[in-house]
């Protein structure tokens, strides 16, 4: 059960990390020129992505008694607060300062992009900043 | 585990199908480093990016992260666009 948990993330993620390749979002360019209104990749490659999820979301819990790695659905509800208001604005100004955002900054590593190291550390050393200020 | 599976499904892509020509990227590192500072530090704070918002939120239709998804496309068009006037 356990090892199959395992293959199951790696492959989600191989799975993730190939999409986001292949369309390009491994790329701050590609990211960039959707935000300069030049290229629109970027809302058919999210858009597809909502779609696909919401089929899932929508019909697996009502097609399967339980899921295949657990024993029952699990819901994963979103708040909106002041953190979340001030998180997405800071997020939004960081990403359009570099094009990346975290996925694709892990993802594109494995393209030999190695100059995304420089945002990963930007995001780690962020994410680290945050936990500190939080309480 | 996922990180690691995001590295090699983009190897897969890199190596076999975009013939292993180098991805370097132009925007310059200093952009890249507090970019990215702000994305680490937004995203924990906000408990989701473009993926944990805007794909997963939207997909099960959660109406906070279509608030946060609007908030962050919102910021990210004027810095993009601002930081395109100013810096290049």
């Amino acid at each position: 059960m356990k090892a199959q948990r395992y293959a199951a993330t790696l492959l989600a993620g191989a799975l993730f990390g190939f999409g986001l390749s292949v369309s390009g979002m491994v790329r701050p360019e590609v990211v960039l020129s959707f935000l300069y209104f030049q290229d629109f990749g970027l809302m058919l490659v999210m858009g597809g992505a909502v779609l696909v999820v919401l089929i899932t979301y929508t019909f697996a819990p009502r097609l399967m008694v339980r899921p295949w790695l657990d024993d029952h659905f699990h819901q994963h509800p979103s708040v909106w607060n002041r953190d979340t208001a001030l998180g997405a604005a800071l997020f939004g100004v960081g990403w359009g300062l570099c094009g990346v955002c975290p996925g694709p900054a892990i993802a594109g590593l494995g393209t030999g992009n190695w100059s995304l190291l420089w945002a990963l550390i930007g995001i780690s050393l962020g994410a680290l900043a945050q936990g500190f200020t939080a309480k | 585990v996922y990180a690691l599976g995001l590295v090699l499904g983009a190897l897969v892509w890199w190596l076999g199908f975009a013939g292993g020509a180098s991805q370097a990227t132009q925007v310059p590192a200093w952009q890249l480093i507090t970019g990215g500072f702000l994305v680490g530090y937004g995203s924990r704070l906000a408990n989701g990016c473009t993926s944990g918002h805007g794909i997963c939120g939207l997909g099960s239709l959660q109406w906070p992260s279509l608030l946060a998804v609007l908030t962050f496309m919102a910021t990210a068009f004027l810095t993009a666009n601002l930081a395109a006037r100013w810096l290049t």
